[in-house]
């Protein structure tokens, strides 16, 4: 990563990518399940109970991060979150945070996409488990993008392709939530691709949990 | 600083709303919580015969102390609660030419607590401040061990002992007991009450020394006492060279020496006595004391002379110079969170709770909660409340400090373990399974059976 690359993280450790033109910081992946369970452990919220999270794990089972590779590493992303559970994780997180409109996320998106990946030395101080998950992912995620003869720059370093579809708030047609990213076709089939700026429209976002839809945050500094 | 260590029941509470110990509704002086981090409690307890000098030696150390302001710079005494009056007739007894009466103010009766004798010590040069916190403890008290537990409970705290002998009463006495006699009812006591003590400090303390026979050369050391002087004139001798501590230290370290050798050789039992406790793991040390310089005259409690105390520090230089307390363990015990469950199934937590906190702080949590359940010194509560959660692990362990070491006990998997295989956890976290299926894998784990003793998972823990 070159020097002028910086990042912060948030308080489960995980990093979060400072982008000068958005004046924000965003999460360098879609939020893991390790972060969901940080929430978890530490909320009160009785509607996260232990059955909400087996609903999310039956969905889209969890990977330990050491158990991670080309074929898995969507395990380790938090997905079949509703929208309204995902602002809460942001509530939780701190002051700031909140999830992507359509056009913060294009704008993190095209930033990243023309900006070739480069490897990230994670500093020692992470816990261990979230550096193993971090290298583990970015292994996977090239092993992934090389037999599928894909690009391999920031954007998918990040998972922004080959990843889970991300929420984010695009408030038309009566509807208030869509989604934006693209999946690995191993774990859901979708024909949908973010390069035309428009979201995609879950019929029923705050019904439905769909098992390969998650999140990542902003955080924009007070 | 409002949590600190009670000095009565010896479990961590925080005083910051009432200075009363909740296990003994007792009174805690607010200067010993005050000042608990400048002048950290030094926990000593006496053990000895009845009639061996016991009471006659805390007495003259107090009285000592309070007059080393002369010879140390800097040096002031405060005693803390009940130790006003405790001290103030130890001074009316030497006024008058008496010796303490053997039952001391602080001792209680029947199944009350055992309160001790509070004394801060500051500036004591380059062994610091410390408040001493006193047990005088009969020997025979550890004849019935559960009473002794439940009147002290700062047994498990303490851990350097004075062990007060009188050699000439062990002569003279119609029972012919030995100093191996008195070290095994206290190691009986101490092995029923489950509390280990390797690594604890035993002190000799070879009391009423003007009536024992020791070689010339210990005696020329005994009567040399520069202190003495200042007892007799509140005066340190003309012309005395300056109180130093290490040199004074390094003496006592020969004598002690010397009055192994003197145990092994001369002492009835003495060598049993030395090898038993090393066997033990005990740092064992020697002193001589007089803390009269006289003996009284038969049964009567009047002496013929102004009281004179000999080498009566000794034991107290030892006591700060072995004391080098380890840093407090910090445990963790994780259990499984099941809200309202019966808590019939499994271990018995609450005896596994009181069983680690004699070797640490213990903190409890549940598994899938972040926030501890239990805080040290107090009791883990019976179930979980609440929501129910996910057997997850890896939010508590983040919140863990590098030497902490964790007992978990679950009844099924945990959804998070995985994550720290081949982790420097694998060596800090002892898993115990309740459920009926084969163990856990995990490097150090144990299956849990109905009737399994709970000193294998304590041993288990404390191997890591």
């Amino acid at each position: 990563m070159s020097g002028a690359t910086l990042f912060e993280y948030d308080r489960a450790g995980f990093p979060m990518l400072w982008l000068e033109d958005l004046g924000a910081f965003v999460h360098w992946l879609p939020v893991t399940k390790i972060q969901c369970e940080h929430f978890l452990c530490d909320v009160t919220d009785s509607s996260f109970d232990a059955a909400w999270y087996d609903q999310l794990l039956a969905l889209n089972p969890r990977a330990s991060p050491k158990q991670i590779d080309e074929r898995n590493y969507w395990r380790a992303i938090v997905t079949g979150v509703q929208p309204a559970e995902a602002e809460r994780f942001a509530r939780w997180c701190g002051e700031g945070y909140s999830l992507p409109t359509l056009r913060e996320w294009c704008d993190v998106y095209a930033a990243c996409k023309e900006v070739p990946a480069q490897d990230v030395a994670w500093p020692d101080s992470l816990p261990g488990r979230v550096r193993t998950l971090l290298t583990k992912i970015d292994l996977a995620w090239r092993k992934a993008a090389a037999r599928m003869g894909t690009p391999q720059m920031r954007a998918d370093q990040m998972l922004m392709r080959l990843g889970a579809m991300e929420w984010v708030e695009d408030v038309a047609d009566g509807y208030r939530w869509g989604g934006m990213g693209q999946l690995h076709p191993d774990f859901h089939g979708l024909l949908f691709t973010p390069d035309h700026g428009r979201s995609a429209r879950p019929t029923r976002p705050e019904i439905d949990r769909l098992s390969y839809y998650g999140f990542r945050l902003l955080r924009r500094p007070q | 600083m409002a949590r600190v260590i009670c000095p009565f029941c010896c479990n961590v509470h925080d005083f910051s709303a009432a200075l009363i110990c909740p296990t003994f509704s007792l009174e805690v002086p607010e200067t010993y919580v005050r000042e608990y981090a400048q002048v950290p409690p030094l926990w000593l307890m006496t053990v000895g015969f009845p009639q061996h000098g016991k009471t006659t030696y805390l007495a003259a150390l107090t009285l000592t102390l309070e007059s080393m302001d002369r010879v140390i710079s800097g040096l002031f005494l405060r005693s803390l609660g009940n130790g006003h009056a405790v001290i103030q007739a130890m001074r009316e007894q030497a006024e008058e030419g008496t010796r303490p009466d053997p039952t001391t103010a602080a001792a209680g009766e029947g199944d009350a607590p055992i309160q001790p004798l509070l004394l801060q010590v500051h500036q004591m040069g380059e062994l610091g401040s410390r408040c001493l916190v006193l047990y005088d403890v009969a020997g025979e008290s550890f004849v019935s061990p559960e009473a002794v537990g439940r009147r002290v409970p700062a047994l498990k705290q303490v851990n350097t002992v004075w062990f007060l002998v009188s050699l000439f009463d062990l002569e003279q006495q119609t029972e012919k007991r030995t100093i191996t006699d008195l070290f095994n009812v206290y190691l009986s006591g101490m092995e029923q009450l489950r509390i280990d003590v390797r690594g604890w400090n035993l002190i000799v303390v070879y009391t009423k020394s003007d009536r024992a026979t020791f070689p010339p050369s210990l005696v020329a050391y005994l009567v040399s006492d520069p202190l003495t002087e200042l007892a007799r004139t509140g005066e340190p001798a003309q012309n005395a060279p300056l109180f130093s501590i290490p040199e004074y230290v390094q003496e006592m370290r020969a004598i002690s020496g010397a009055l192994e050798d003197y145990t092994r050789s001369r002492v009835r039992g003495g060598p049993a006595f030395v090898n038993m406790v090393r066997a033990k793991g005990m740092n064992l040390v020697f002193s001589l004391t007089s803390a009269l310089g006289q003996s009284p005259d038969g049964d009567s409690r009047y002496l013929g002379h102004h009281a004179l105390p000999y080498r009566i520090l000794d034991p107290f230089l030892w006591a700060l110079t072995l004391e080098r307390r380890p840093p407090t363990r910090g445990l963790r015990l994780v259990l499984c969170a099941n809200p309202g469950a019966a808590t019939g199934k499994g271990p018995p937590v609450a005896e596994i709770w009181g069983r680690l906190t004699d070797h640490g702080e213990v903190t409890t949590h549940f598994l899938g909660q972040k926030r501890a359940a239990s805080v040290p010194g107090q009791p883990p509560p019976g179930s979980a409340t609440g929501r129910s959660r996910q057997r997850l692990i890896g939010p508590i362990l983040h919140d863990c400090g590098a030497e902490e070491r964790l007992l978990v006990i679950t009844d099924g998997e945990i959804l998070d373990l995985d994550d720290y295989r081949q982790s420097p956890w694998c060596d800090r976290l002892l898993l115990v399974t309740v459920a009926e299926e084969p163990g856990s894998d995990w490097p150090h784990s144990i299956a849990w059976r109905d009737g399994d003793d709970i000193e294998v998972l304590i041993d288990g823990l404390l191997r890591l």
